[in-house]
This record gives C-alpha cells, sequence and structure tokens, in this order.
C-alpha cells in the first residue's frame, strides 16, 4: 500500500484533468485519444514522470471512452473505436433509452479498462513473448479474420462484401508507405490527382464524413423536419440499473480479453478490436438478429473492448518498447523527454516508473467512471437541442477534427466533405457504411501484411503453414466465414416462406 | 434581418481579427504563432521530439507560440511553398534531399526548390543491430560472411537514411570484394517493431535498430529470442565522443564507440570509412525574407550560446549541431553528393 | 518451402500494384455477382423506378439540400482562402464559421421568429468563439 502513499494532489488534479479533457477530445467527431496526447504531450515537459504520466493516462482512459457519448446519442463514432457502439447504442437512444445506454457503456468501459490493468500489471512480459509470436503472417491471418467479420455485420451479405473490398480498394489510393515498408510509388490515382492524392485519404476524415456528414445530409434532403418522432426524448424508456448484466458477465469479459489481446499486438489498429468483439457477440449471442437494433449485449461488447485495448497496448510498450497502438506511440515521445528508456528491461530497472503507470491507469479509469457516470444526465442533454442548431455545429466539429487529423491539413477537410457525399449516394444504391469503414481501416495493414509475408517467404503455403497460431486463426477464418453463410442462407429462407 | 446577422458576425470576427494583428505589429520580423511543419507524420519519432525541443526555446526566446506540426514529407513542403511571409518553417532530417535524389514522390529538390536554414542537431542513435546468438560478432564478420558467399538479409526501411546506410555496407564489400556485394541484400520493412520482429523470426540478420531502441535488448541474455548485440554504428566518432559519459542505459559512451568508425569499419573506398550523421534542420521557403532567416540564425545562435538546451537533447540521447544557414546550406550539398555515390553504388 | 504452384515472387519496384490489382479483380468478381444475382431484380426496379423518383422527388427538400452542398463548399473554400490573410491565428477558422454557423442554421429552421433567430446568432457567435478558444489559443491546435 505504500504505493498510494505517492499520490500527490497535483497527480489527482492531473489525472482528473486528463480525464476531462480525454473525454472532450474522444467526444468531438474526429478528435481522437492520440491526438489529445499529441497535443498535450509539450505541457509535460515541465514535469516530473509520475506527474507526466498522470496527465497522459488520464487523456488516454479519457479520450478512449469519451467516444462513446455521440456514438449513441447523434449516432457519430467520436473515435473509430466506437464505430460498432452506434451499431446498438443508437437505436436505444431512439427508443428513448439515451441514459441507459450511455451508463451501460460507461460501466462497461470501466470494466474493460480495468480488466486490461489487471491482466497488464500481472502478465505484461509472458503476454510480450506471446506477441512476438505474432509475425507478418500471423498478423495478415488476423485481419482476415476481422474482415471475414464484415460479412456477420452486413444487411446483406452481397452488399456487404463489396462495400467492405470497395473500403479495402479506396484505402490503398495513394503511395505505398515507406513507412510501413512500401517502395513509396503511388497507384489507383490518374496522372492529374496525383499531386493531391498522394497521401491518400486519411480515416478520420471518411469517417466523420460517412458517419457524421451523410446523416446531415440525409436530413437536409429531408427537409430537417423539426417532428417530434425524430425528436425523441430522454430517458422515457427504461431507467439504467445494474440488473442489465445479469447473465452477459461472459460477454464482457470476453470482449475485455478481446480487447487487450489486439492492444497487445503491435501493428493492429486499435479499432479492429471493437469491431472483433461485436462480432464475436453477434456469432455468440441467444439472438443474433437482434443485435443492431437496440441491444445493451451490443453496447457492452464494444465498449469493453475498447476500453480493454488501453492495458493491452500498453504492454508491448513496457515490455518490448514498441506502442500497441497509435497512442501509446505518442507517449514513447514523454518517456524519451524523460530521460527513460523502454524495452524488455524497462520494468526490472524502472520499477517506481512501471508503478506510477500501474497506479496512474487504475485512477485514470476510476476517475473517468465517476465523471462520466454522474455527469451523463447532463451531456446526454446534447439530444434536446434543435436540429438547426445541432447540425451546424456537427459540421463545424467534423470540419475542426478533420483539419486536425494530420495536424493542419485542408485536403483532410476535402475529404471529409466528399465522404459525406459519397455516403449518401452510396446508400442510395446499397452500400453499407459499416463494412466500408472497416474495410479501409483495415485495408493498408491487410496489404503490407500480406505482400511482406510473400516478399519474405516467396509461397502462399506460409499461410497455412507458418505455425499453429496461423492453423488456429483460419478455423476461426472459416467458422466465421461459415456461420455468417449460414445466416444469410436461413434469413433468405424465412423471407422465402413468408 | 438575416443580412444584419451576417453582417454581426463579420464585424465581430473582423474585430477580433484587428486586435490580433495589432498586437504582433510590433518590429519584429516574425510574431506570434510560428508553425514549425516536420517531414514525419509521426509525433513519436526523433523529428518531433528535436523539433519540439527547438520550439521550446524558440518560444521563450522571441516570445512567440512556435507550435510543431507533424503533417508529413509532402504537407509539409506545400504549406512551406506557401509561406513566403515566414508564418511557417520547416524541420526534418537528411532524408529531405534523400528523397529527392531517390526519386521519391512528394519530394523536391530542397536546395534548388528551398532555402536550407540552420543545423540543429544529430540524432547519434542510428544503429546495425544481430541477434546475440548470430555467427556474426562485429561489423566485420558480417563483412566477412558476405565475402564468403553468405547471404546477408538486412532490415531497412526503404528510400531514405535507412536505405543510404545499406548501400554503404554493400558499397564496402564491393570495394573489398569486388562481385561479392550481391550476397548483401535488403529486407524492405517499416516500424521498430516490425525491423525487431524480423530479427526474433530470423528472417534477417542485420536490423537497422537504435541504441535508444535496442539497447535494453542487447542486455538480455543470449538465450532469449529477442536478445541483440550492436554490430555498427554510422555516426561519426567524434558525434558519439560528445554524448553524455553515461551513454544509454548501461551501455556507457566508451562502449557505444566501439562501435563506430574507426574501430568498426565500413570502408568508402578501401581509404576512408564511411560515416553518416543523422542531421536535423530548418527549411524555409524560397521567398523568405532574409531578414527573418538572419534573425531566426541570431536567436538560435543566442539560445545556443546559453548552453541550456544542450542538457535537454543530450538528455534524450541527441547531440546538439548549431550552424547558421549559410555553413548549413554549403555542408548539407556536400553531404547530399556523397549520399548520391552512394545511391548510384546500390543500384 | 511450399509447393512450387504456391510459388510467388514480387518485384520490390512493382509491389505497390500487387495488392490493389487484387482487390480490383475482386471487386470486378464481385459486382458480376451483383448482376448475375439481382438482374431480375435490376429489370424489376427500372420500370418501377419512375414511379419511385416521383415519389422521391416529392419529398426532396432540393432547396435545403442543395443549398447545404453549396454552403459546404463555400465555408472550406473561404477558410482556406483567409487562412493566407491571417497565417496561423485560426481567425480565419473563427470568422468562415461564425457565418457558416449563423447560415446554415437560418436554412434548416421552420417557422422563424424572434426567439428563434436570436438563439441562433447567439449560437454562431458563442458557439465557434468557444471552440476557436478552447483549441486555438488553449491546446495551439493549429486551425485554419
Amino acid at each position: 500500500m505504500e504505493i498510494l502513499s505517492t499520490i500527490t494532489p497535483l497527480m489527482l488534479a492531473l489525472v482528473v484533468a486528463g480525464v476531462l479533457i480525454g473525454i472532450v477530445f474522444g467526444a468531438i467527431p474526429g478528435m481522437t485519444a492520440t491526438m489529445a496526447v499529441a497535443v498535450c504531450l509539450p505541457m509535460t515537459y515541465g514535469l516530473d514522470l509520475n506527474h507526466s504520466l498522470a496527465l497522459l493516462l488520464g487523456l488516454y482512459v479519457g479520450g478512449i471512452s469519451g467516444g462513446l457519448v455521440p456514438a449513441i446519442l447523434i449516432n457519430i463514432p467520436g473515435t473509430p473505436s466506437s464505430i460498432t457502439t452506434t451499431f446498438d447504442g443508437y437505436p436505444m437512444a431512439q427508443k428513448g433509452e439515451a441514459e441507459r445506454a450511455l451508463k451501460i457503456g460507461i460501466v462497461c468501459s470501466l470494466y474493460g479498462g480495468l480488466f486490461s490493468a489487471v491482466v497488464l500489471f500481472f502478465f505484461a512480459p509472458a503476454l510480450a513473448d506471446l506477441a512476438i509470436k505474432f509475425s507478418y503472417v500471423e498478423k495478415f491471418l488476423i485481419i482476415l479474420f476481422a474482415l471475414t467479420i464484415i460479412a456477420s455485420l452486413s444487411k446483406n451479405l452481397l452488399n456487404g462484401a463489396i462495400s467492405g473490398a470497395l473500403g479495402i480498394w479506396v484505402s490503398l489510393i495513394g503511395t505505398y508507405d515507406l513507412n510501413t515498408g512500401g517502395n513509396g510509388d503511388i497507384r489507383l490515382a490518374p496522372g492529374f490527382l496525383e499531386d493531391i492524392l498522394v497521401n491518400g485519404f486519411s480515416l478520420l476524415p471518411v469517417l466523420i464524413g460517412m458517419f457524421g456528414l451523410t446523416v446531415i445530409l440525409e436530413e437536409a434532403a429531408k427537409g430537417v423536419q423539426p417532428e417530434p418522432t425524430s425528436h425523441f426524448k430522454l430517458g422515457d424508456g427504461k431507467p439504467f440499473s445494474f440488473s442489465v448484466f445479469k447473465g452477459h458477465f461472459g460477454t464482457i469479459n470476453r470482449a475485455s480479453a478481446i480487447g487487450t489481446f489486439i492492444g497487445l499486438l503491435p501493428g493492429i489498429g486499435g479499432s479492429a478490436a471493437s469491431v472483433l468483439a461485436y462480432a464475436q457477440q453477434k456469432n455468440l449471442s441467444k439472438h443474433p438478429e437482434r443485435l443492431g437494433t437496440g441491444e445493451p449485449e451490443g453496447v457492452m461488447a464494444s465498449e469493453s473492448s475498447n476500453n480493454g485495448l488501453t492495458g493491452g497496448a500498453l504492454i508491448p510498450l513496457v515490455s518490448l518498447g514498441i506502442p500497441g497502438d497509435s497512442t501509446t506511440a505518442v507517449m514513447i515521445g514523454a518517456f524519451t523527454l524523460q530521460g527513460l528508456q523502454l524495452g524488455p528491461l524497462f520494468i526490472g530497472e524502472h520499477l517506481g516508473a512501471w508503478h506510477a503507470i500501474m497506479l496512474n491507469l487504475v485512477l485514470a479509469n476510476l476517475v473517468m467512471f465517476g465523471v462520466m457516470f454522474f455527469a451523463i444526465r447532463h451531456i446526454a442533454k446534447v439530444i434536446q437541442v434543435p436540429k438547426h442548431l445541432l447540425y451546424p455545429l456537427i459540421v463545424v466539429m467534423c470540419v475542426v477534427g478533420s483539419y486536425s487529423a494530420n495536424s493542419g491539413i485542408m485536403f483532410d477537410v476535402w475529404t471529409f466533405l466528399l465522404f459525406g457525399l459519397f455516403g449518401y449516394l452510396g446508400q442510395k444504391v446499397g452500400l453499407e457504411s459499416a463494412p466500408f469503414i472497416i474495410g479501409f481501416i483495415l485495408g493498408k495493414d491487410a496489404e503490407v501484411y500480406f505482400v511482406k509475408s510473400i516478399e519474405s517467404y516467396g509461397n502462399l503455403a506460409i499461410f497455412f503453414t507458418k505455425s499453429p497460431i496461423a492453423v488456429g486463426l483460419w478455423v476461426l477464418i472459416v467458422a466465421s466465414l461459415g456461420y455468417a453463410f449460414y445466416q444469410a442462407w436461413r434469413n433468405l429462407r424465412r423471407e422465402g416462406a413468408r | 434581418m438575416k443580412q444584419r446577422l451576417l453582417g454581426m458576425c463579420v464585424l465581430v470576427g473582423a474585430a477580433v481579427g484587428l486586435a490580433a494583428g495589432a498586437a504582433g505589429a510590433a518590429d519584429k520580423p516574425i510574431s506570434g504563432n510560428l508553425r514549425i511543419v516536420i517531414g514525419s507524420s509521426a509525433t513519436s519519432g526523433d523529428t518531433y521530439q528535436n523539433a519540439a525541443i527547438i520550439a521550446d526555446e524558440l518560444s521563450k526566446k522571441l516570445d512567440i507560440n512556435a507550435k510543431v506540426d507533424a503533417v508529413g514529407v509532402s504537407a509539409a513542403f506545400q504549406a512551406l511553398s506557401r509561406a513566403k511571409d515566414g508564418s511557417t518553417v520547416m524541420f526534418f532530417h537528411d532524408q529531405s534531399y534523400l528523397g529527392h535524389l531517390l526519386g521519391l514522390k512528394g519530394y523536391s529538390d530542397m536546395f534548388a526548390d528551398y532555402k536550407v536554414g540552420p543545423t540543429i542537431s544529430i540524432n547519434p542513435g542510428d544503429a546495425f543491430v544481430g541477434a546475440k546468438d548470430s555467427k556474426y560478432k562485429s561489423i566485420e564478420d558480417v563483412i566477412q560472411g558476405a565475402a564468403k558467399g553468405e547471404r546477408i538479409r538486412v532490415a531497412i526501411q526503404p528510400g531514405g537514411v535507412s536505405e543510404v546506410y545499406f548501400g554503404a555496407l554493400r558499397n564496402a564489400v564491393k570495394v573489398r570484394y569486388p562481385g561479392k556485394e550481391a550476397n548483401v541484400v535488403s529486407v524492405k520493412t517499416g516500424s521498430q517493431g516490425d525491423k525487431n520482429q524480423l530479427l526474433f523470426d530470423r528472417q534477417a540478420e542485420v536490423i537497422h535498430g537504435s541504441v535508444q531502441a535496442n539497447e535494453q535488448y542487447t542486455r538480455l541474455p543470449a538465450d532469449d529470442q529477442k536478445a541483440m548485440q550492436f554490430y555498427w554504428l554510422p555516426a561519426r566518432q567524434e558525434t558519439i565522443a560528445q554524448a553524455n559519459p553515461e551513454g544509454m542505459g548501461a551501455t556507457t559512451r566508451d562502449e557505444l564507440l566501439k562501435f563506430t568508425s574507426p574501430k568498426a569499419s565500413v570502408t568508402m573506398d578501401g581509404k576512408q570509412d564511411f560515416t553518416f550523421d543523422k542531421e536535423f534542420f530548418f527549411i524555409y521557403n524560397k521567398d523568405m525574407d532574409p531578414k527573418i532567416v538572419a534573425y531566426l540564425d541570431k536567436a538560435l545562435a543566442e539560445i545556443f550560446a546559453a548552453g541550456k538546451i544542450q542538457a535537454t537533447l543530450k538528455q534524450a540521447f541527441f547531440i546538439p549541431n548549431f550552424h547558421p544557414s549559410k555553413e548549413a546550406e554549403a555542408y548539407l550539398k556536400k553531404k547530399a553528393a556523397q549520399s548520391q555515390v552512394l545511391i548510384d553504388a546500390t543500384r | 518451402m511450399g509447393p512450387e504452384f504456391l510459388r510467388v515472387t514480387i518485384d520490390f519496384d512493382q509491389s505497390h500494384l500487387f495488392f490493389p490489382r487484387i482487390m480490383t479483380w475482386i471487386l470486378v468478381g464481385l459486382a458480376l455477382l451483383v448482376v448475375v444475382a439481382r438482374h431480375r431484380e435490376f429489370a424489376r426496379s427500372w420500370s418501377g423506378m419512375c414511379r419511385d423518383c416521383a415519389n422521391a422527388a416529392k419529398a426532396f427538400d432540393v432547396k435545403r439540400f442543395g443549398a447545404t452542398l453549396v454552403l459546404l463548399v463555400v465555408y472550406a473554400i473561404a477558410m482556406d482562402r483567409l487562412s493566407d490573410v491571417w497565417p496561423n491565428t485560426g481567425l480565419s477558422f473563427l470568422v468562415c464559421s461564425m457565418a457558416f454557423t449563423a447560415a446554415m442554421s437560418l436554412l434548416y429552421v421552420h417557422d422563424l421568429d424572434r426567439k428563434k433567430l436570436l438563439t441562433i446568432g447567439l449560437a454562431a457567435v458563442v458557439a465557434p468563439l468557444v471552440v476557436w478558444y478552447a483549441l486555438a489559443r488553449l491546446f495551439f491546435l493549429t486551425l485554419p
């Protein structure tokens, strides 16, 4: 317990400030935990390590958690990892259960966060040794597995598959990034657009364009009617109660574990965590057909997993010196500037810093819960703001988010506008935005790991023979696809019977 | 009514604008906000860290807000092209001209299209690293291995400093054992994590790592799959000699000096060793007022004369290396010519 | 390693095309599948299209939709242009956002009255100001 004596009032204040700022960044569409940490990094130069960590981990946890607020209230994921929260969170809000959905999300965020902290504390070095068993080949298979999820998430199997493939295709536009080992050559861009498309489209503007702007354009096309039906009231549905978690303990634990696992694999983006967890939930649920219509278990799976990511992503950071996601990558800078070196000997050599990480991570989760659970009633009132005031503000925030996605580039604002229109028109011809965006998120990683696997081994057989892990992943891929086809076939028959 | 409202907005905006403008209209060539765009899009790398340190010092010195934006190469050059007034400057390392020499997309000739600013610092930490249980115990072993016809796979990041180091190693084999350089092949990969992974999988004999990222790995027991050893630091001996005597982690400066030329030798031409300092410097808009160039040169000279920045840089294992714009340009031009030779050698 | 027929080599200089080509073929394949699977549906919907269009057009608010698009484009262009006037201060963002917020609110509002006008004006001035102050001044974020 002597570790608790290291808590100073300043440290508490910094955790609280970090969590608050993080939540705001997470809740603004297009702004992420990564950005919050990057923006506040210079503020830590004047602080010692303990206090820097208090601020940074507060920002991290707050930023990951804040994303659920707009996801549930206005159907726009605040961060890429809360895409799956919109699937059931927003329908719940439409049923008048906004507050309930938010509280479920917050409780699960806390659980996922603490779950991952425990895993981090007890198993970090062992899990790091597991992580390095995943080379290019296994990482490609994990991404392939995540992509098969598109099948179970789509409303129509064929439309979903096309949308997902198109998402991957669009993500490849631009140069084959040197930073990932590509050759720096441009592809899929017509000659006269090469200068503009050299870096391709960025995820955040595409995401908030397709989720945020598309909704607004649709409303505009319908004349932005101030009708009461679309303007649901707060809390006239079921109130929140902890009994909602009864029978879902397995769900939350499984989702947290998936989040932590994806977090600990360097080079696989954090947003894959919630996608995988949600899809597993759908595959294992007693009523898979109800997911997507406002089922609490959907929110649980999504939110436990994206906070489960936090502790997971810190595992390779403290035991390999390699970040597990983009936010922890920025944190490396904080350690370097403190003159502290991360790597396989970090925990043993810097026990004080290690304990400070753990303490601040747990504190940040508790503070996040305290702040959000009790403030949520007031935050939820956002949906009572009339549309003619709310929509312009959403656009302004999305524009700021897009512009800042790569530290101030106007092209990203145009990307946001372009994909807003694309999403609007696409839906008219059956494009499904969730599969598209999942394909977009995973496309570049899929390319790198696929091409690099072949470059290393020169034979496609390696994908099956590399390791027992690879074989295990194939089993999962086949099972996931088989299940999706079975579901599609059953739906077809049911429709036929009607 | 609508028009009145709109008018009101514009008025408020204009008033704010005027106020801000007036506050910044003092006699200094730059004031208010200075945007420092960097050629890397990562806020986690050495470019960002060096930029952040110098931005912090400049802010204090000139009483401005210097803000580092990690926009990436092509966006950084674009932003720079628009800012003739010196409100935006760029900060990057040797990659900025190497990219052009290698003919990469998004790069233009830095010396012709832009103005080279002062150099600031060096990251001396780049290193060639191998597995601890490897039969090669030194860079000389690696070269001898290639001479004996063994395949040496070197994991590098394509299109940059990393490729020049690889070119140097290959060139050294070519100079000493002509024809054997074909045994040295590159494995093109990305992040530090990916390169480490290639070593763990024994899919590469040598990886381009760094003192900062790999030092702890060199202290693991040899039977650990993750254990590594240093082969070669391309930085100049004099550069490493300026680091703090504690070095990095538990590896002292003197130990690190064993991996630089002349003790670890990668020859250029049989007489002289190849060395390369990864240098960070400013790049300006071509048409930026010479007054601003002089102003920044002077401010930076004073910052370095004050002596505090050196400690900050060294704590993060960077080496202070200030040279005003004129000197920097001549120096970097020479360095670019040397790199051109190596790039030609690998093609 | 592995059977001969699964052997693949990738030329690094051309490696940027390898995966995109696969994806292009997958897309083409899926598109053909759609045509095969749904050609009857298409034929049916083609004849039904005109009726649907007529219905859709009735509900379609051309004014609000079109004006939204125009406003968005003007907003982005104006913000970009003005940022050369006030570089790195975010003032271009502030001014343009105020104008944009006001214009979009006025476009979307129904039954405009004095009270609504007042809230619109207030929101258009206060909200961008708060955003600008918090991000540009407190966090030194670069805004246009």
